[in-house]
């Protein structure tokens, strides 16, 4: 779009009149390029791009599960934003592989990743996967069955199947894995 | 004289250069702040708003008679928004002034999109230059803020 040159005729008011508030409101329509590029171009829509409300509805807009209930009020939101977001950038996959599981439709009460396996447990038995047979051309699922207590812990549990994954499992290649439960 | 028993009520709003606007209260209460005033009874007949002028509340006196009309369908509504909001950036800003001043939430946001899809896809120069904007960093200042920012646009496409 192109503006037409600012008037020179009257009083003109521009941007810089608008006060913090309404300008957060507008930067808030932003995406995180456009909010990069309006951070680069003053010292005061720096401010206006840096702004906690802005980084809040973004960290809340990218990760609706990991909301913090407040936001460090020293380091602000922008800064929990790019903390999460280097967090995630750790982890980079040169051979991205994607693969379905199907087991039973009854609910592991257990999940636990021990290098390239995953094992869980379903009330007495325990499941494991081993990736790297499957990548071997072998079957990954080993069933142990021989006994008969339920399994109510295993080390180091986790809940969130497919985060887990990603970031446990930095020395093997893999993009995504979904389990199917 | 009052024939008729649903009267109109109105309300004369006082501009910063003085002119006075008569507009039915339903269109004028609106703006939160006239509907404070006028709940709050510290506004008599003439309410003035000092920080508006007459330019300005004869656009948001037009956006308000639109808004105002329940029969507009959505569709029709947002035409007029965008048709609206195709002004002059100088204008938007004044715009953006009264509507946070007056408290018309949509107003204020559809003019503040206005002001982003601006500068959606824009270099900082592109938007220095559109804005009037003096780059007050020190070269070693952006050399470093640029650097920071580049992580947002890895996988973007240069253009």
């Amino acid at each position: 779009m192109v503006e037409p040159p600012p008037s020179t005729d009257q009083r003109s008011i521009t941007i810089t009149d608008l006060n913090m508030d309404a300008l957060v409101h507008c930067a808030s329509y932003l995406n995180l390029q456009d909010l990069s590029n309006m951070a680069m171009s003053c010292t005061y829509f720096n401010r206006v791009a840096y702004s906690d409300s802005i980084w809040q509805s973004l960290f809340r807009e990218r990760w609706p599960q990991r909301v913090p209930s407040s936001f460090s009020q020293i380091s602000g939101a922008r800064k929990a934003y790019l903390a999460r977001n280097t967090a995630l950038q750790q982890f980079k996959f040169v051979d991205p592989l994607l693969a379905d599981y199907y087991t039973h439709s009854k609910p592991y009460d257990q999940l636990f990743l021990d290098k390239n396996d995953i094992i869980f447990s379903q009330g007495p038995l325990i499941h494991m996967i081993r990736i790297g047979e499957f990548l071997n051309g072998k079957d990954p699922l080993v069933t142990l069955s021989d006994h008969r207590a339920r399994i109510t812990c295993m080390r180091d549990v986790v809940s969130d199947v497919s985060e887990a994954i990603v970031a446990r499992f930095p020395p093997f290649r893999i993009k995504y894995l979904v389990v199917e439960v | 004289m009052a024939t008729t028993t649903t009267e109109t009520k109105m309300l004369t709003l006082c501009t910063s250069d003085k002119q006075q606007f008569q507009i039915e209260e339903t269109i004028a209460l609106q703006a939160v702040t006239i509907r404070n005033m006028v709940e709050d009874e510290c506004a008599s007949n003439v309410i003035p708003l000092p920080n508006v002028n007459s330019k300005i509340m004869i656009q948001i006196i037009e956006y308000l008679k639109k808004h105002v009309d329940s029969s507009v369908s959505k569709e029709d509504m947002e035409k007029f928004d965008s048709a609206f909001v195709e002004k002059k950036l100088s204008e938007i800003f004044d715009i953006i002034l009264a509507a946070n001043y007056l408290n018309i939430k949509n107003l204020l946001d559809i003019c503040c999109q206005r002001v982003a899809d601006v500068m959606k896809n824009k270099s900082p120069e592109w938007v220095r230059r559109t804005f009037n904007i003096v780059n007050d960093f020190t070269a070693e200042e952006e050399a470093k803020i640029r650097k920071e920012h580049e992580w947002a646009f890895e996988g973007v496409d240069e253009d």
